[in-house]
């Protein structure tokens, strides 16, 4: 059963005057516009046993993803393709307003929208993920981990999710064709097989302004926020309305135009991250 | 099963007409029940096609625990189910991730409706089941609960009414079915307000490309406004005899 | 029926008795449209929020009356209550309603009242009815019930029938014309109260009873149609005969 949440901090009126009186003028509590998004900052390879994985600073929020690879067994109505299951946690220590327990409902559609985000365009090439087909396949975890909520974890949690998977490497597979079995070299590391790079941008409206990367302050005081999915030919992967407001016609004509932008600045910040990252392994292997 | 699915792959639109006969912009049958239940306060049996959704309302009433209420307004609990046999294979009835977002997705359509500022420290229960399944489900639950919350007489900005676009073999259609929605390119519920103009639920699954975006919600509040007039239609009927 | 009468530069949308849904827009302009929350306003134009009946009020004034729903508290209104809970220093009473009735101690015992010596218990049951005014009810507490007035107290014989609450007035009538005559026809005690309540007593017969709980229920999911007073009266004079309570007039 979903309820109305009663845990929100209560926003005094005099703050959301406030915000809407800069929003006035075009511009926000923090000095940014409403188009831009907060600064970004991606650590990669901090979980070691982990096949993946990005620290991800998206202004003051934080989320770790990681990607575990296992192999398993396939899905009855997919047999010729691996796995890729997207899990969050809203960890408790991120806020005054999580509780540990089972997964809350905001954990839950946050990493349904990024797996829907990757699924339906063939994000990662699955069939590359078969080793036996039929028999054995590899099953890619990714766990998103919200460690300190300062607003927007969809997209946090989005560049998170791609910069593990971009930089995750699995250990090469040997199928033995008459023993039918399989030998795993955990020294010769493969990258997964990723077809197209996917981030979400989310815009929150207040009152009839709209906010690129809202903060939590914003996203306290906004009607509605609009998460749209993009993979990097521009095409669009998902789409999710949350929060208790709506949207008329033209303020979602004008929200797709923010989270374009948004989009494009929080996927060239991620390549840059991602590219460093694997040329500085590189080089590191070369040495040794 | 793989097989199962080479096998229903003949085409899903061919000279215009879709696997049920239906031009690109035609919906189903819709058929709107009011009142169908004796205990709830209010109650809707929604059929759009095979769809088949039940709704009803309780409240506003006492929440029966004070931590969940608010001072200024009453709080929606709204629970989206699927009954078992509602499905092809028969569904765990266990809550599974799927209802658990989409009974958030689902009361966070009907927010903007429900005029909660009048009764503070109350709670508004909606229940949505699934009885049947042929695509649509979340769509077809909001338009249901919208009738079942005017039914129990809770004051309402709009009637909110839902419906989903899809595209399948290239085209953009409306009131996607089952086997639409699982082997379409995309697939997008759209809730709105039509006499306020207001989208409160659109949700994407699958890939568009942006101009197809447009045209695809401007055909989703097309269809809206037809769900609107028929649920406006059902309320009337029940009524057309009280005044002279 | 005609067009209600706006003044410049507004517009009423509706006629006397249409049928609204919640979403129709019955107004527009410096329209005078009552009552919040069946009805809500915004840029200018007013909607219905509810399956209701638009109502003229007067020149660029209306209306709407809720068809169907719960009984909304108002002060002032007489309410039958039934005791769900016995507290230390009050019941609390089901009314019909989303909110509970809080009935004090000192209002069913008296001022001198000590729960210290002389638990509440001893005077009140649950299940116990109660004819009580909301002498008190604002958003930020649950609504305060009296006993002072003519009348109110507790029913200790008689029954209760439940109807739509928003009935209630066709049921009473314009100027008390209907209850008059169920009263008169039935030779009944008819106690309607505004949570859709009614309290039933001392009837002559069962089938007198009878009789007023169907002209009740009549009402109730009759139309809103012209002459119901008269029907009602019909149908009274009629069952009587029927029901061998009088000598038909053949």
């Amino acid at each position: 059963m979903s309820i109305t949440p009663v845990d929100i901090p209560v926003i005094p009126v005099l703050k959301r005057n406030a915000i809407l009186n800069l929003l006035s003028r075009s511009a926000r509590i923090d000095g940014r516009s409403p188009g831009d998004v907060r600064g970004i900052e991606i650590a990669l390879g901090v979980i070691p046993n982990a096949n993946g994985s990005a620290h991800v600073r998206l202004g003051l929020t934080q989320v770790i993803a990681g990607v575990k690879a296992e192999i398993g067994t396939p899905f009855q109505d997919t047999p010729n393709m691996g796995n890729l299951i997207v899990s969050a946690e809203f960890v408790p220590l991120a806020s005054p307003t999580f509780e540990p327990g089972p997964p809350d409902e905001r954990a839950i559609e946050l990493a349904r929208v990024i797996d829907r985000s990757l699924r339906d365009v063939r994000a990662i090439d699955l069939e590359k993920l078969a080793i036996i087909p039929g028999r054995k396949v590899w099953n890619i975890f990714v766990d998103i981990y919200v460690i300190d909520h300062d607003g927007n974890l969809i997209d946090a949690s989005s560049i998170a999710t791609l910069a593990s998977l971009m930089t995750a490497a699995i250990p090469k597979v040997q199928v033995n064709q008459e023993k039918g079995d399989l030998t795993i070299d955990r020294s010769s590391l493969e990258p997964l097989p990723i077809r197209k790079k996917v981030l979400t941008a989310t815009v929150a409206k207040i009152g009839d302004y709209l906010v690129a990367d809202p903060s939590l302050e914003e996203e306290t005081v906004a009607d509605a926020l609009i998460t749209i999915a993009f993979s990097e030919d521009g095409a669009i992967t998902g789409i999710q309305k949350s929060g208790m407001g709506a949207f008329k016609y033209e303020h979602l004509r004008k929200a797709m135009e923010l989270a374009k932008q948004a989009q494009k600045a929080y996927l060239s910040k991620t390549l840059e991250y991602v590219e460093s990252y694997l040329k500085s392994k590189a080089s590191q292997e070369l040495k040794v | 099963m793989s097989w199962e699915k080479a096998e229903t792959r003949r085409r899903l639109i061919e000279n215009g007409r879709r696997i049920d006969g239906r031009g690109p912009e035609d919906i189903r049958p819709l058929r709107f029940d009011v009142r169908v239940l004796k205990n709830a306060n209010g109650s809707a049996l929604v059929e759009y096609g095979a769809t088949k959704v039940l709704a009803a309302v309780y409240g506003p009433r006492d929440p029966g625990t004070k931590s969940i209420a608010l001072p200024n307004r009453a709080v929606l609990r709204c629970r989206y189910h699927m009954a078992p046999f509602s499905t092809h294979e028969r569904k765990n009835p266990a809550p599974s991730r799927r209802e658990i977002e989409l009974s958030k997705v689902i009361r966070e359509a009907l927010e903007p409706a429900v005029i909660t500022e009048a009764f503070p420290r109350t709670a508004i229960d909606i229940f949505i089941e699934v009885l049947n399944a042929d695509g649509g489900t979340r769509t077809a639950g909001i338009t249901a609960a919208s009738l079942a919350l005017a039914d129990a007489g809770i004051p309402m900005r709009d009637l909110v009414a839902g419906i989903a676009v899809g595209k399948v073999e290239g085209t953009l259609v409306l009131d996607i079915n089952e086997e639409e929605d699982m082997y379409g390119e995309a697939d997008m519920p759209i809730a709105v307000m039509p006499g306020l103009g207001q989208i409160t639920l659109i949700q994407l699954n699958g890939v568009l490309m942006e101009e197809e975006i447009w045209r695809a919600v401007e055909l989703g509040m097309k269809g809206a406004r037809i769900v609107y007039e028929a649920q406006k239609e059902a309320l009337r009927k029940r009524y057309s005899s009280a005044v002279e | 029926m005609s067009s209600i009468p706006a003044h410049q530069g507004s517009a009423i949308y509706v006629k006397h008795r249409d049928i609204v849904l919640p979403g129709d827009l019955v107004a527009s302009g410096s329209v005078s449209v009552e009552r919040y929350p069946y009805a809500y306003c915004i840029d200018g134009k007013c909607y219905s929020s509810v399956i209701g009946v638009a109502e003229e009020r007067g020149e660029n004034a209306i209306r709407i009356v809720p068809l169907e729903g719960f009984y909304n508290p108002q002060e002032e209104d007489i309410v039958i209550g039934v005791v769900e809970e016995v507290g230390i220093t009050s019941a609390i009473l089901d009314i019909r309603a989303p909110y509970k009735g809080i009935l004090p101690a000192s209002e069913i015992v008296g001022k001198q009242y000590n729960p210290a010596q002389d638990p509440l218990i001893n005077y009140v049951t649950p299940g116990d009815i109660y004819l009580a005014k909301i002498e008190r009810f604002d958003l930020t507490r649950d609504p305060l019930l009296s006993l002072k007035g003519k009348d109110l107290g507790r029913a200790v014989d008689g029954i209760i029938i439940e109807v739509v609450p928003t009935r209630v007035p066709r049921i009473i009538g314009k100027k008390r014309s209907m209850l008059e005559i169920l009263v008169k026809e039935t030779q009944c005690q008819i106690v309607p109260a505004a949570n859709g309540r009614i309290l039933i007593r001392g009837c002559p017969s069962g089938d007198h009873e009878a009789i007023a709980i169907n002209a009740i229920k009549i009402i109730e999911n009759a139309p809103y149609i012209q002459g119901l007073t008269e029907k009602i009266r019909e149908y009274l004079v009629v069952e009587k005969v029927r029901r061998g309570l009088v000598m038909g007039e053949g």
